[in-house]
């Protein structure tokens, strides 16, 4: 099943007659839409309009240039900067007026009497439970699209570590990145490469302006949107000539093995693992959510002296590791 | 190249820019400031998080609340060391979720009494706001923001400055045979190597048909633009459009131009280059305190009366904290709304007027001023044309 017929599924099963989506992920995972890539957060606004009733998928987009082939051009509505305007586009998507449940993956104030305009009758629901569902679903396009996308995170992880000795620059691993992933085909990130000072201080998140100096322990991450499919991996160096990889943290091993069918990544979380799943972009999974095969889970662990994130594919026996 | 607006005092700025939002918040009778669009969070406390795409920076979102009339916003992020030097420890939080319930409550219970403004909610969030007087805050971060100070424009001319610098690099990359993505990369490189940013979108390098028809489709008949880039070499006579940013201290740039492949910009294209250059300076003449955006869509219109530019954008955006932001010039907000529009010092204009002649394509650039009291000031520098095309 197709993941737009899977979220219809669901919406039947919710009575849930239209979803107005705002984040490009979901939108993403509904329409597969190649928008161009915007960092950070926006604030809600529907760009994606999922439609029970004729059953249809609606995009914001002024060509059909960024949707996939025989998309039809007439589930195109506009940009535009006035919201009399947007409200009449949506307003003109059949089944939206008379709409009784709309859900939402966000909202504003604005947003809010847009919406209320665009559906009247409708009560707004939350629209994430369900995407929560969507999640745990498995999906081969996603299990390839996330194996394809590691690959080019895994080189440009390399690339960084190839590039990581003393006096380099965290800013310029970041640049190495990026290039390789453009190389590989990919303009892409799922997030700016880091290259960060391990510690208990900082979040390894944000790299510092300064240097890398020699025997400095550092986590480097890479992640990467290609074709919409994210995938990102974490390691931890010594920084030298060469630098030199640090072994996972204590218990990373026995966390992998035990990531199949039947762990909830609840569990998982109780272990001290950060866990969410990796799809058209961060998938960020309940506690409740239950593995089964074929979903992609991206797993970090960190301890006193080392961090490893990894992407890995649930099967049947042991988890498979794709960022290796 | 542009002169500096002034010496950069990034402590300043962020103090000026509290006490743009406390007046905000006076003017709109507001009580408490809820930011969790991040760059929002971003203008109100100066503190930095990783460029992520959407979802991700979403769940691991900063918030940011200021209560009407206190020296500082309260922080809430996952990233302490990306918080102002300045900011006192009574200001700075552990993250809370608020895309989760228990998130979203524990927020709720921390903010003080009154009207409630807020930027973006996660739905949880939205839902437990349901109790209190809560309105967009637009009404606040939109005073606090289309005016910059000093400071604020400082930042925006070396973000622009760089980010030229960068596509000088770039630009002999643009030949025949090469892929529009190697100049993505090599764009990317070239920023990181001047500076530490952050990526704000995918940098476009789009080769545009020679007329609509051709494709891709188009919802308006115009040309589509922008698109990401597509995995076809480039080849001799391309008309290529160019858009990229960075960010710098929170702040966008915004480096737009047309560049030639393979070959000098022909007559027609010198002539449309030429005809971009008249709209804009004639407009740019009509730029001072108290015009209004109405005044600059008449001062662009050709003289056969249309207006040259794309109708699902604009004849000029503002830019700060987002890439596109108020004042907008031009839009289908309509007469009315340009007419209400009037310009302030402080104010940035991104000028992208567009010279299209169905079946030998168009020219686009892009030109940066800030509004004075007398005129304006660059920001970025002015576009020419030479033997690659725009610059």
């Amino acid at each position: 099943m197709s993941r737009l017929a899977a979220c219809l599924s669901l919406m039947a099963h919710g009575d849930v007659d239209v979803l107005f989506l705002g984040r490009e992920a979901n939108a993403r995972t509904v329409s597969d839409a190649g928008r161009l890539w915007l960092a950070g957060t926006r604030a809600f606004s529907p760009g994606c309009v999922v439609v029970r009733h004729p059953a249809a998928v609606h995009v914001l987009s002024n060509t059909d240039a960024v949707l996939p082939h025989g998309f039809p051009v007439e589930h195109l509505y506009g940009v535009t900067w006035n919201p009399e305007r947007l409200v009449n586009a949506l307003a003109a998507i059949e089944g939206v007026s008379e709409a009784h449940r709309v859900g939402v993956d966000g909202m504003s104030p604005m947003a809010s009497a847009l919406v209320a305009r665009v559906a009247p009758s409708a009560e707004i629901i939350d629209a994430g439970p369900m995407f929560a569902e969507l999640w745990g679903i498995p999906d081969r396009e996603k299990v390839a699209g996330v194996e394809r996308a590691s690959v080019v995170a895994r080189d440009g992880l390399d690339a960084m570590v190839g590039a990581l000795r003393p006096g380099v620059r965290p800013r310029d691993l970041r640049g190495v990145c990026a290039a390789q992933f453009a190389f590989l085909g990919a303009t892409t990130p799922a997030f700016d490469a880091v290259a960060a000072p391990f510690g208990d201080s900082s979040s390894t998140w944000l790299p510092p302006e300064r240097e890398l100096v020699a025997d400095e322990q550092v986590v480097l991450r890479a992640g990467v949107l290609r074709e919409g499919w994210e995938a990102s991996l974490a390691r931890t160096y010594v920084v030298g000539s060469p630098s030199v990889a640090q072994p996972p943290p204590a218990g990373w091993d026995d966390l992998v093995a035990d990531c199949t069918p039947g762990a909830t990544a609840g569990a998982l979380r109780a272990r001290g693992a950060v866990v969410h799943g990796a799809g058209r972009g961060v998938e960020p999974w309940p506690d409740d959510l239950e593995l089964v095969a074929d979903l992609m889970l991206a797993l970090e662990l960190r301890d006193a002296t080392s961090l490893r994130q990894d992407i890995l594919r649930i099967t049947n026996g042991p988890a498979q590791v794709v960022t290796t | 190249m542009t002169e500096p607006i002034c010496d950069l005092d990034l402590a300043r700025m962020r103090h000026d820019r509290i006490a743009k939002l406390n007046a905000a918040l006076d003017a709109a009778g507001v009580d408490v400031l809820v930011l969790c669009g991040q760059q929002n969070v971003s203008f109100a406390t100066g503190a930095r998080a990783p460029a992520a795409d959407h979802m991700r920076a979403s769940w691991w979102r900063a918030v940011a609340v200021l209560e009407r009339g206190a020296p500082w916003p309260h922080l809430y992020t996952d990233f302490p060391e990306g918080a102002p030097p300045e900011i006192p420890d009574e200001y700075l939080h552990r993250a809370i979720e608020v895309e989760t319930p228990a998130g979203a409550d524990e927020l709720l219970r921390g903010l003080g009494a009154g009207v409630v403004a807020i930027d973006d909610a996660p739905f949880p969030l939205w839902q437990a706001l349901r109790s209190r007087s809560v309105v967009d805050a637009g009404v606040v971060t939109g005073p606090a923001k289309v005016t910059k100070t000093p400071d604020e424009l400082e930042c925006i001319r070396r973000a622009q400055s760089i980010n030229e610098t960068a596509m000088h690099v770039v630009r002999p990359l643009a030949k025949p045979g090469r892929l529009p993505r190697e100049l993505s990369g090599a764009f990317l490189r070239a920023v990181t190597e001047l500076v530490a940013t952050a990526k704000t979108f995918d940098p476009v390098f789009q080769v545009m048909p020679r007329s609509v028809a051709e494709g891709p489709y188009s919802i308006t008949s115009e040309p589509v633009f922008p698109i990401p880039v597509v995995d076809e070499e480039l080849r001799p006579d391309d008309v290529l459009w160019v858009d990229t940013g960075i960010n710098l201290h929170g702040y966008a740039s915004d480096f737009g131009a047309t560049w030639i492949i393979g070959h000098e910009p022909n007559g027609l294209q010198r002539e449309q280059f030429a005809m971009w250059r008249t709209v804009v300076d004639r407009t740019l003449a009509r730029v001072n305190a108290g015009a209004t955006a109405a005044d600059l869509v008449e001062a662009a219109r050709l003289d056969d009366g249309r207006l040259p530019w794309l109708s699902y954008f604009y004849l000029a955006h503002g830019v700060g904290t987002d890439s596109a932001e108020m004042p907008f010039v031009g839009t289908d907000l309509g007469a009315e709304f340009d007419a209400s529009l009037v310009l302030q010092p402080g104010m940035v204009l991104v000028f992208e007027p567009v010279i299209w002649v169905d079946g030998d394509a168009g020219h686009r650039s892009e030109e940066i001023v800030a509004v004075t009291t007398d005129g304006y000031v660059r920001l970025s520098s002015p576009v020419t044309l030479d033997d690659g095309g725009a610059r």
